[in-house]
């Protein structure tokens, strides 16, 4: 909490002003250090991750080109695909006993060779083909270290999928295509959520030990005790089969990447969103009732519940407040719930967002694309658990990082 | 003049009742009247669970005959029937002489629900009929009977895997928080990574590897460690690889409660009495510091359960549960669903979300109930 | 008592001829050490700084007295008392019982020796175990050091509560069911179980109502007669251990700056710390009351992180010279048996 308060002489000092201003923004110079020294913890736990996955996914009986449930293909053309995608290589460490040679030449830890690079073709008819010097550590030409290199530079590979791998679909690509489907079942449940949840738990509280109290907490608990399976259903028996308002659960639902507002897409999202929000709305209502209850029973409410009404609807309004900031504190358990919430409730209405691809390629073997479908959570868990403990100080000034 | 100084006096607050704080969390706990119902509506559920094979049999039927056709469940081999059993409809009991489902109805009153329901006349009416109380699926499995023996399944998910995992967590954390400095700085670092590692993903991954080696070795004959383990596993119908999939991130958790719980009693004064009169580090965590630690960790971890049963629930209905065959709710769920159930038979998708959905319930309110009574910090929220 | 045990003077630090003499020396500190690491890092944390909370004490308690030890919070009364009984292993220094060192101590001879030495904690609601019975509690030295059968722990038991002055009837309550006063007392049979002859009394009383105060102080004496006990008595405010206390120490920011037997004490302080003291304690006799000038100390107490170079009270003493803020003073014996450690007192 030591920003520097010396005033500078203004023509100088506005740029470190406002720089004093972001850092004090952000909570100080103590978040600050925070910030940069969980982020830099998240560095080796992202490897770790990488390596774990990567062990796990090889370690599964059989292989992108020779997976279950898939046309079983000559070996000489398993073969040409594991060079084309560099699965031939050896797992983690190139040694010179593992009796693959980069060049057909001689096995070297470090050194130069030439690599012959082709860009363009496609429909952008002129292709390029040249030659470069690279550095070569022979003895991580890896699957491992080749990926791990590639996903340094954000280039997570083709997709091993045997429907996307011929048309040479980038996983980075393919994600980018689905995770805004994902991002909007998530997001707009979350907003529900909130939307349902904080007046239920104001009702309840407010009507503390009525009927109306009774009710939103019996409906709060038993949303938290349904399960997205179990819900799902019987929604599609409601508004798809009976009452037809929303067209059922199809392959062929147009799912689209940005959000859009046209009467068939909100169609199709009603469902999936208010699956996923119904249990966030029930923790929320819970939440607000226990801490808005507790609020209302601290003193200076109680003597402005004996004075007039004016007062009173602002007490609310502070208690309210008040109250709140508790609530604010399961966006953390949220942001994970949206995380495997979407992914139950994709698969459940076959949507096709990140969690149905990840299950997708696993079956599939599809080895780039579980990988980077993986790391993609573990960033957003990070990020999300980092977020966490930034809220929670914001919050609770008294918790500090040193 | 022993006692001038004691003047103060010696009478106490409730001198007849006596308390100690277990009583007291009981007497509590009683007082919240859903967590009683809970936790009876739960004993039940286990009672059922444990005596399934009294009140069921888990032999498929085939629809069409009513013989035992597998003792094993494997729907490829069975004859495939267009739509499901209904509701009590009755299938030919072959030989077996059990009485069945149906033999609280007279004679009469199952020959006219033959005559209305079964699939097909029965050929010799004298004969004993199966009944399918809560109809069937398309298999011709007992939709009762597997939903009798789902209830093994969910409640030794939940209660098990919240058992391995209390177990496993607060080992971990109290080890952790009691011997500090470096040994807590490593462990904690340890979970800290693990709270990158997203849940279902990694849940994923392993039963899929799990599934995959199952399928593997299924047959073949494997001596040693593996082989025991996956005998094991088979014969618990797949929980077993659950468990340990379940288990694997969720202990990580609770190793923060324990720790933190470790922490806040480590430096109480009673921890430094007991030191002072020379007690063992042992003595110290076992009768200072885990009875009072212990509290908060039962409810979390009976708070926890639902979120396992639900995951059973959802890895069995993607198929990545228990081993197929093995009765689920989930898998129940997910039967209904692929073979277009939720246009024909609603009535039969009701009877596994309606036990899951009591299920969890009753471990929520059981949860609540407990932690009025066993953690202080949170009464009344 | 014998002769021998007495220690010559020359070397005894905070002690009188008069009062030494004839006087077996119970415990010894010499220049105890306790830092507390802080530690910080990115990934692994190693120690940037310390907790300067006892920074070389030393004094003597003779078998049979009360000496007290008094000082604002913070400065590290408690520690100084739980690093005498090797609660905390101290950073340096040694600790002497009976003239054997104990810093050294490990296993069984340290759990021998804990039966000489107790302590009494401050807080009567968190030094006892809400999980276990009032018998369980008091029993647990007999159990911990294997003494006795089943019943005669029992008897004992309800000897030790009597003798705290409860009535051994409550053997199967629980904590939570007594009074802060009864708590204390609880406590005291606790640490009396195991028959030791030193009692390190952590502010037993400050937490209790004023009413109830003078009953365990009472009690305390009562039980040092009948028992022959010896005790160091932590306190934070002077006017509290006057008639308790045969001898005081003042303590300031990890290091004691003066040692007086207690009239000595009240009636001629000489460090400033002390002075400001006891100036804000009411005097009973009116005209002295009257009088009284109040030393107001400006600012706060430093961190015990970084105290300040020379002598560690010049941030907030009204008489500090130049001297002060160059060299640390030394504890010296200024009059018979009251030392001082001051600059300007020489
Ligand atoms: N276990 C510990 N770890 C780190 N620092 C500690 C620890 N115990 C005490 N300290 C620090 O050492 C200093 C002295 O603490 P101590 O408890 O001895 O003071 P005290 O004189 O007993 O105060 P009080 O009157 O409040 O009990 C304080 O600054 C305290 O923060
Ligand atoms: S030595 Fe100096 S600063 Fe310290 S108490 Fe004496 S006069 Fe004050
Ligand atoms: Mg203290």
């Amino acid at each position: 909490m030591t920003a520097t308060t010396k005033r500078l002489p203004a023509d100088q000092g506005i740029l470190k002003n406002t720089l004093n201003t972001i850092v004090r923004m952000l909570g100080g110079t103590s978040m600050i250090k925070f910030l940069v020294r969980r982020l830099l913890a998240a560095i080796p736990v992202l490897l770790a991750i990488l390596l774990v996955t990567f062990a796990l996914i090889h370690a599964l009986p059989g292989g992108p080109f020779n997976a279950v449930g898939q046309r079983r293909m000559p070996d000489y053309m398993v073969e040409q695909l594991k060079e084309k995608f560099g699965l031939n290589k050896p797992l983690f460490f190139n040694t010179p006993s593992d009796g693959y040679f980069p060049d057909g030449s001689d096995w070297k830890i470090i050194g130069y060779r030439n690599e012959q690079v082709t860009t363009g073709g496609g429909q952008t008819g002129g292709v390029r083909t040249e030659v470069r010097r690279v550095l070569r550590v022979d003895l991580f030409d890896s699957q491992f270290f080749n990926y791990l290199w590639g996903a340094l530079r954000l280039d997570f590979g083709p997709s091993l999928n045997v429907a996307l791998r011929d048309q040479n679909v980038q996983v980075g690509d393919e994600i980018a295509r689905r995770l805004p489907v994902s991002m909007q079942v998530g997001i707009f449940a979350v907003i529900l959520g909130f939307a349902l949840g904080i007046p239920l738990g104001v009702l309840a509280a407010v009507y503390h030990n009525t009927l109306v109290d009774y009710f939103a907490m019996f409906f709060a608990v038993l949303g938290q005790a349904t399960p997205a399976i179990v819900l799902a259903p019987v929604l599609i028996i409601i508004f798809a089969v009976e009452l037809q308002w929303v067209p059922v659960i199809d392959q062929r639902n147009q799912w689209r990447a940005g959000p859009e507002f046209s009467l068939y897409y909100l169609q199709i999202l009603a469902l999936p969103v208010i699956t996923l929000a119904t249990g966030m709305s029930a923790s929320i209502a819970r939440l607000t009732r226990a801490s808005l209850l507790q609020v209302l029973h601290e003193d200076y409410v109680r003597t402005a519940r004996a004075k007039g009404l004016r007062e009173r609807a602002v007490i609310y309004v502070h208690a309210l407040k008040n109250a709140l900031i508790p609530v604010a504190t399961i966006i953390g358990p949220l942001l994970a719930g949206v995380l495997t919430g979407t992914f139950v409730v994709e698969l459940i209405y076959t949507i096709p967002g990140l969690g149905k691809v990840f299950v997708d390629s696993v079956a599939a073997r599809d080895y780039t694309m579980i990988m980077g479908v993986s790391l993609l959570y573990s960033v957003f868990l990070i990020i999300g658990n980092i977020l966490v403990d930034v809220i929670y100080t914001w919050l609770d000034p008294r918790i500090r990082f040193d | 003049m022993a006692v001038a100084e004691g003047a103060e006096p010696l009478t106490l607050a409730g001198e007849e009742k006596p308390s100690n704080p277990w009583l007291d969390a009981w007497r509590l706990f009683r007082r919240n009247k859903a967590a009683v119902v809970a936790l009876n509506v739960i004993i039940v559920i286990f009672l059922i669970a444990i005596s399934a094979p009294l009140l069921t049999r888990l032999e498929i039927l085939d629809a069409r005959t009513g013989e035992a056709a597998r003792h094993t469940i494997n729907p490829v081999n069975l004859p495939q029937v267009d739509s499901y059993p209904d509701p009590l409809t009755c299938a030919r009991d072959g030989q077996d002489q059990n009485p069945y489902w149906c033999s609280w109805l007279s004679e009469e009153a199952l020959l006219e629900v033959q005559n209305k329901y079964c699939f097909r006349p029965a050929p010799d009416p004298n004969q004993r009929q199966w009944c399918y109380l809560l109809g069937g699926d398309s298999s011709g499995k007992d939709w009762l009977t597997q939903t009798v023996y789902g209830a093994q399944v969910s409640l030794a998910v939940g209660v098990l895997g919240a058992t391995m995992s209390l177990v496993l967590g607060l080992i971990y954390g109290v080890i952790a928080g009691f011997y500090g400095g470096r040994v807590d700085n490593i462990m904690m670092r340890i979970v800290d990574f693990m709270y990158g590692i997203p849940y279902l993903v990694l849940v994923i991954l392993l039963q899929v590897f799990f599934t995959e080696v199952a399928r593997t070795y299924q047959g073949t004959e494997r001596g040693g460690l593996v082989g025991f383990v996956l005998d094991l596993n088979s014969d618990m119908g797949g929980l077993l690889f659950l468990f340990i999939a379940l288990g694997s991130l969720s202990w990580i958790g609770m190793a923060r409660l324990a720790r933190g719980q470790v922490l806040s009693y480590r430096e109480k004064e009673f921890v430094e009495a007991a030191r002072a009169v020379g007690a063992s580090n042992r003595r110290i965590i076992f009768v200072h510091l885990l009875p009072n630690v212990i509290g908060p960790l039962i409810v979390a971890e009976t708070l926890a359960i639902p979120g396992y049963i639900f995951t059973e629930a959802f890895l069995s209905f993607i198929g990545l549960g228990v081993q197929p065959g093995t009765p689920s709710w989930g898998a129940m769920i997910s039967e209904v669903r692929t073979r277009g159930g939720f246009f024909s038979n609603r009535f039969i998708l009701i009877v596994p979300s309606i036990a899951l959905v009591i299920t969890t319930l009753s471990f929520n309110f059981l949860g609540d109930g407990l932690r009025d009574a066993l953690d202080p910090r949170l009464r009344g929220t | 008592m014998s002769q021998a045990v007495s220690e010559p003077r020359t070397s005894s630090v905070g002690a009188t001829a008069a009062y030494a003499d004839g006087k077996e020396v119970l415990v010894e500190v010499t220049d105890l050490k306790k830092y507390f690491p802080i530690k910080s890092g990115i990934l692994f944390q190693r120690e940037v700084a310390a907790v300067k909370a006892v920074d070389g004490v030393s004094f003597k308690v003779y078998k049979g007295e009360t000496l007290g030890l008094v000082g604002e919070s913070g400065c590290g009364k408690s520690t100084t008392g739980r690093t005498i009984l090797q609660l905390y292993r101290p950073t340096s220094g040694s600790v002497k019982y009976r003239g054997q060192e104990i810093t050294n101590l490990k296993g069984e001879s340290l759990r021998r020796m804990r039966r000489e030495m107790q302590m009494i904690f401050q807080d009567p609601y968190a030094s006892l175990n809400p999980r276990m019975s009032v018998g369980r509690i008091v029993a647990e030295p007999l159990v911990v050091h294997n003494i006795g059968t089943k019943k005669e722990r029992e008897e004992r038991v309800a000897e030790l509560l009597e003798m705290v002055g409860l009535n051994p009837y409550f053997v199967r309550r629980y904590p939570h069911e007594f009074s802060g006063g009864q708590r204390q007392r609880i406590g005291l049979a606790r640490s009396l179980a195991l028959n030791p002859s030193f009692i390190v009394a952590d502010e037993p009383i400050s937490a209790l109502d004023v009413s109830i105060q003078a009953q365990v102080v009472n009690l305390l004496q009562r039980l040092q007669e009948e028992l022959g006990l010896t005790y160091l008595f932590i306190a934070h405010d002077l006017s509290m251990v006057r008639h308790l206390c045969d001898r005081v120490a003042v303590m300031y920011l990890g290091k004691i700056v003066e040692i007086a037997e207690s009239e000595e004490l009240y009636t001629n302080p000489l460090h400033p710390y002390t002075q400001a003291l006891l100036s804000a304690v009411p005097v009973p006799d009116p005209a002295v009351e009257e009088k009284r000038q109040r030393i107001i100390l400006k600012g706060d107490v430093p961190s015990p992180i970084n105290p300040p170079k020379g002598c560690n009270f010049n941030t907030r003493c009204p008489v500090s010279i130049d001297v002060c803020f160059e060299t640390e003073p030394e504890l010296v014996e200024v009059l018979p048996g009251h030392w001082v450690a001051c600059h300007r007192v020489i």
